[in-house]
């Protein structure tokens, strides 16, 4: 076990370097660069703008720069972000607690309830519950997560006036709440974006629970366990249950990396902010270091989830653990 | 005395885009407490789902009974149950066990929590009483280690090893029927003398009624009471072991008795029966084995025969009864 957690993390730092060199090769393939704009200002002499080059370091030739960053950022040094003036990662400190607390909220929703509606489908399918939930499961699934966040916003913030229009927290009441305020503050913020990101995921989830389900249920055991006499309940909730779950463990890796590149999206949408528009902003300034610490962070995230949902298959499926 | 099961022109069969396809078809039969009934037949013959049928097992559409039928169990109607009722006959009154030990079993919980389980279904107990229960029923079906087996997983087990555990399964509920639908046919040969041998025990030791199905005539021979033969999703022949296995009656029986591999004859090839099991979808006319019998003669296609007795318990469904002399040609 041990050695297997050891092999994946030395595993995700090759995968952190490839992340790195490919981003930096794109960043730097892109036209343009953090003082294109700044060249047209008829306030700032070519002579300022070639300094301004200099102090950065973008005067040097491509690979100097190159093994610079990645020598830096072995020794936990992730440069100053070119548009905020502040060490990279303070500002990804910052906004990672944000993004984190959205895709957690949203992996709640999106494994619950599509494992419950997958599951629920999966036991009764071709009833007109599995019909119509399947109508409901496609049609979201299809929806684009902006265009989602855009309608709830319409229909409970802007209609209904249920929910606030964006932020993590209110901006003028915020200071004065008590702690209990503060967390009610903060899951009423919370809210749409999760429910924009965790529906969507839901019902994918839902979709792929419901076949998983129905692969499980033609298998022999399930007809053994009904021939020994046990409720349909038992031999749904025990057996049906449990062993569609095992591909639904894949998907959880598969699904983390969605999750961040809609947290993009959303947290655009709702201005909540998190890694997805820190990371938009950096793009659009061309802010080489705040992207780049930005992406090695993502994809490590996206190394970790694969690994837990490795360790969680492991636990449900006693034949993957003696091997290797 | 009143058979313990009582099977009364029972028809079953799929729903199919070509229409309804009548697999098990219009088969009686019974079996008294504590005996052990052989049914044999050729794969597609219909044993299977005649098995899976007794208890409603099969997933009802596409399958269907046809409602003719009374599947009567202790004088009581299973098929007139609902769900719920029907359940707690499963495993209790009847109990299943299936031709391949490891898909029989869940592959991701231990093997004594399964049996545990199916003992809780039955009856008022704890966990801790269950589980006790579970490695009494391994050490009752011949596992070495009951214990250790109990915290085992099916993939930990081997294939005869997993089919005493099925079997175990099956007995939690102390049933007074056991299907055994095929039980050795995955096995290798050891190991099949072995699990008939703690079949036929373990129906001495609880009193047990056994429905055996195979299609294996040597497996009859070993433990069964009296013998049926299916050909077609109709029973051709019943009587007792020695009589059917000794002095076959239907043309089908016997040719199946030539085509068992003996061991202390030696000889030209194995004969095999000529042409292929009949398509369910479209059965021949008259007697569904005329295209491959040998005594075929004309009235055969175009008429079916009923059920001729001769003895007590023993008929065959054959026109040579009413013309012996034809057999010799």
């Amino acid at each position: 076990m041990i050695a297997f957690v050891t092999r994946r993390l030395a595993q995700a730092l090759l995968i952190a370097l490839g992340v790195v060199t490919l981003t930096f090769i794109l960043l730097h393939a892109a036209p343009g660069d953090p003082f294109a704009a700044a060249a047209e200002s008829p306030y700032l002499s070519p002579q300022a703008i070639e300094q301004a080059r200099r102090n950065y370091g973008l005067d040097r030739p491509l690979w100097v720069q190159y093994l610079r960053y990645v020598g830096n950022l072995a020794r936990g040094d992730m440069g100053v972000s070119f548009s905020l003036h502040r060490p990279v990662s303070e500002a990804l400190l910052d906004a990672l607690p944000n993004t984190l607390l959205l895709a957690a909220a949203a992996l709640i929703l999106d494994f619950g309830l599509g494992i419950t509606v997958g599951t629920l489908q999966g036991m009764r399918a071709g009833t007109r519950l599995d019909r119509t939930l399947s109508i409901v499961t496609l049609a979201l699934f299809s929806t684009p997560v902006f265009w989602l966040g855009l309608m709830l916003l319409l229909v409970f913030s802007q209609t209904l006036g249920l929910f606030p229009v964006g932020g993590v927290t209110d901006p003028v009441l915020y200071p004065s709440l008590s702690p209990l305020g503060k967390l009610l503050d903060r899951l009423w913020h919370l809210c749409l974006p999760a429910w924009t990101l965790g529906l969507v995921g839901a019902a994918g989830t839902a979709r792929y629970q419901r076949a998983a389900i129905l692969e499980v249920v033609r298998q022999d055991f399930i007809r053994a366990a009904r021939a020994r006499g046990l409720s349909e309940r038992a031999v749904a909730m025990r057996h049906a249950l449990r062993n569609a779950l095992l591909p639904t463990i894949t998907l959880f890796g598969l699904t983390f990396p969605v999750l961040l590149s809609g947290a993009v999206l959303v947290e655009t949408v709702f201005s909540w902010p998190g890694m997805g528009k820190l990371t938009v902003d950096a793009v659009l300034r061309r802010d080489y270091p705040l992207v780049l610490g930005a992406t090695v962070l993502a994809a490590l995230m996206v190394v970790l989830g694969n690994l837990l949902a490795d360790l969680a298959y492991r636990v449900a499926d006693p034949r993957t653990r003696e091997e290797r | 005395m009143n058979p313990l099961l009582s099977v009364r022109e029972l028809t079953v069969g799929f729903e199919t885009p070509k229409g309804p396809v009548r697999v098990v078809d219009g088969v009686s039969l019974e079996l008294a407490e504590g005996e052990t009934l052989g049914l044999v037949g050729e794969s597609g013959s219909g044993k299977s789902t005649l098995a899976l049928s007794l208890g409603r097992l099969l997933d009802e559409p596409p399958a269907f009974i046809d409602p003719g039928s009374r599947i009567e169990y202790a004088g009581v109607n299973l098929l007139a149950l609902d769900p719920e009722r029907l359940r707690t006959y499963r495993g209790k009154a009847i109990a299943w066990i299936f031709q391949d030990p490891a898909s029989s079993l869940d592959p991701v919980i231990k093997v004594g929590h399964q049996i545990a389980e199916a003992v809780c279904a039955h009856s008022d107990v704890g966990r801790k009483a269950a589980w006790n229960r579970a490695v009494e029923l391994l050490a009752l079906v011949g596992l070495n280690d009951p214990r250790d087996a109990a915290h085992c997983y099916p993939h930990q087990l081997s294939g005869g090893m997993r089919q005493r555990v099925a079997i175990a399964a099956a007995l939690a509920g102390e049933p007074k029927l056991l299907v055994a639908d095929e039980p050795t046919t995955a096995l290798d040969v050891t190991l099949q003398a072995q699990i008939l041998a703690l079949l036929g025990d373990l129906r001495e030791r609880l009193g047990m009624a056994l429905l055996l199905i195979t299609h294996d005539l040597g497996v009859v021979a070993d433990i069964a009471d009296r013998v049926a033969v299916m050909y077609a999703g109709r029973l051709v022949e019943e009587g007792g072991k020695e009589q059917v296995l000794k002095q076959p009656a239907h043309p089908y029986t016997e040719a199946l008795l030539r085509a068992t591999p003996r061991l202390h004859r030696t000889g030209p090839r194995l004969p095999a029966i000529p042409g292929a099991a009949p398509d369910p979808t479209s059965w021949p006319s008259g007697c569904r084995f005329h295209p491959r019998c040998r005594y075929a003669w004309d009235r055969c296609s175009s008429e079916e025969p009923s059920q001729l007795s001769g003895e007590t318990g023993r008929w065959v469904r054959c026109w040579l009864a009413t013309e012996p002399q034809r057999r010799r040609g």
